[in-house]
């Protein structure tokens, strides 16, 4: 038997980058944005039942959402730090979905903060993430760092499809058009497609404008069963994954498997399909990303990615608007955020990037090499 | 194995992965093999990624195959490895299966069928392909 209970996103909140350096440590700014979350959701923290976190990659805590709990003042039932890397936020709302229709929770804080940029020395973060990923004994010896590794995916797309190095310099330069508008990005001033073009070569074909940023960042969301009183509110309508491994060479004959099955898993459980979605917020930890998403999600229906590009747009002004607060590649690195503008898109919260009718929203989210895939759909609620 | 003609990565190696690295030094590339589906698989495993299977086997396996991908990486995790920059990494599929990582020459892309050098993997130090 499958429960149906509706499920919300009835809270969210991002920590301003200005105020963030007053909330230095992961665990006070999990609980900071927690706070103001449930602040968001008109709701006492106090009744927040469960708390999900993904945890500090520069300061891990053996249980950092217990640490977290105990900072912000909430006793909850379950505290748990959940582990699929950039797919953690939307796994944790399907983990948050799950405690709700059991009954073993009603209130489920979600929340990720992390303090990347201000580890010293910078490129630390980049040798350690290349540590986290792969396997020490036939794979680190080739030194290969994350952007390595998407540019492995890289090179297979350009080699198997008609997908070029200018599309995918486009991807990064629609997502700092999107950034642009947004007071919270970190990187806004204007990109051409000749300064990504020209850029610095990190590995193959990305460049240093093909990959995400490193920041620091805190955002927190509230999952609810009980009907916001609004209308216009977030309901979460689908969710798909896959897991299909870890390190690169044990990835799936076909490298597009992973976030294909996750397409075929959340549209089918949302009922919905490429059609239906309005506005999209695709894990960009690289430029790449964005792309074998667009084809396996189908969101080129079938055309192909520069068509969506060219033809229809996935900037400012485009018809199929994407990733509008400007991603990982121009905001800031972590997922939750694609939630949280998500959200705002469909509250009609989203100031000048508001995009008119913005009723379904697809979200994707990625840990590993293409390994943990998470999508969620959601809905603006009809039936509150 | 004296420690300076050891492998990248062999300083890890288990009594599990230890014959691959036995036969690499030997020129010769053996995988671990399922006895009850046939399959290869790379890593080694205490069960078969296949079917679960329990009674591996280490086999000779192809040293040629295709390669999937290939990037030049113009930065790296290893200091070892500065004075290498750019250098080429690669994914290649065998033809028993598994996909490996390796170095290359810089004349593969997609596509490219390519085997295991064994003699320039000893001399560099990591598993090297070259063209077919």
């Amino acid at each position: 038997m499958t429960s149906r209970q509706p499920i919300w996103i009835t809270g969210t909140t991002e920590l301003s980058p200005e105020e963030l350096p007053d909330f230095s440590d992961p665990i006070v700014a999990n609980a900071v944005a927690i706070h103001r979350a449930a602040a968001d959701a008109d709701i006492r923290p106090t009744s927040i039942d469960a708390i999900l976190t993904y945890d500090s990659l520069t300061t891990p805590h053996l249980m950092q959402a217990t640490k977290v709990a105990e900072y912000a003042g909430i006793t909850p039932a379950f505290a748990s730090t959940l582990g699929a890397g950039g797919a953690t936020p939307l796994f944790g709302v399907a983990v948050a979905a799950g405690l709700i229709r059991s009954g073993w929770a009603t209130t489920v804080a979600i929340a990720h903060s992390d303090t990347r940029a201000s580890l010293k020395p910078r490129a630390n973060v980049i040798v350690q993430m290349a540590n986290i990923v792969g396997n020490r004994e036939f794979e680190d010896p080739f030194g290969a760092i994350v952007p390595t590794l998407y540019s492995l995916l890289a090179s297979w797309l350009l080699s198997e499809t008609d997908v070029e190095r200018e599309d995918l310099a486009t991807i990064a330069v629609d997502t700092r058009a999107w950034a642009q508008l947004n007071s919270n990005a970190r990187m806004t001033t204007t990109l051409t497609l000749d300064d990504v073009l020209t850029a610095p070569t990190i590995a193959g074909p990305l460049g240093r404008y093909d990959c995400c940023l490193v920041t620091d960042f805190s955002g927190a969301v509230i999952v609810s069963g009980d009907p916001p009183e609004t209308s216009r509110n977030a309901r979460l309508v689908g969710v798909g994954g896959a897991a299909t491994h870890e390190a690169v060479t044990q990835m799936p004959n076909d490298p597009l498997a992973p976030p294909r099955w996750t397409a075929e898993r959340v549209y089918r459980d949302s009922g919905l399909g490429p059609d239906d979605v309005d506005v999209a917020f695709l894990y960009d930890s690289f430029t790449v990303t964005v792309a074998l998403q667009v084809i396996a999600y189908g969101l080129d229906h079938g055309r192909g990615v520069r068509h969506l590009l060219s033809e229809v747009g996935i900037g400012p002004g485009g018809g199929f608007p994407v990733n509008t607060h400007g991603g990982l590649l121009s905001a800031s690195t972590s997922g939750i955020f694609h939630l949280i503008e998500a959200v705002h898109q469909i509250r009609g919260e989203a100031g000048p990037r508001q995009i008119d009718g913005a009723r379904v929203a697809l979200v994707t989210g990625i840990g590993g090499v293409l390994s943990h895939n998470c999508a969620l759909i959601l809905e603006a609620g009809r039936d509150a | 194995m004296p420690e300076d003609e050891r492998l990248h990565g062999e300083e890890f190696a288990t009594e599990r992965s230890e014959p691959y690295w036995r036969a690499l030094h030997a020129g010769k590339l053996e995988l671990q093999r399922c006895r009850r589906c046939r399959r290869y698989q790379h890593y080694p495993r205490v069960l078969c990624r296949h079917c679960g299977g329990t009674d591996l086997e280490w086999a000779p396996a192809s040293p040629a195959g295709t390669v999937v991908s290939a990037v030049l990486t113009h930065r790296t995790s290893k200091d070892s490895l500065n004075a290498k920059l750019p250098y080429l990494i690669v994914l290649v599929r065998l033809e028993d299966g598994p996909i490996l990582m390796a170095t290359a020459d810089n004349d593969v892309s997609p596509g490219t069928r390519a085997e295991i050098d064994f003699g320039a993997t000893k001399r560099r130090g990591l598993l090297t392909l070259r063209t077919l």
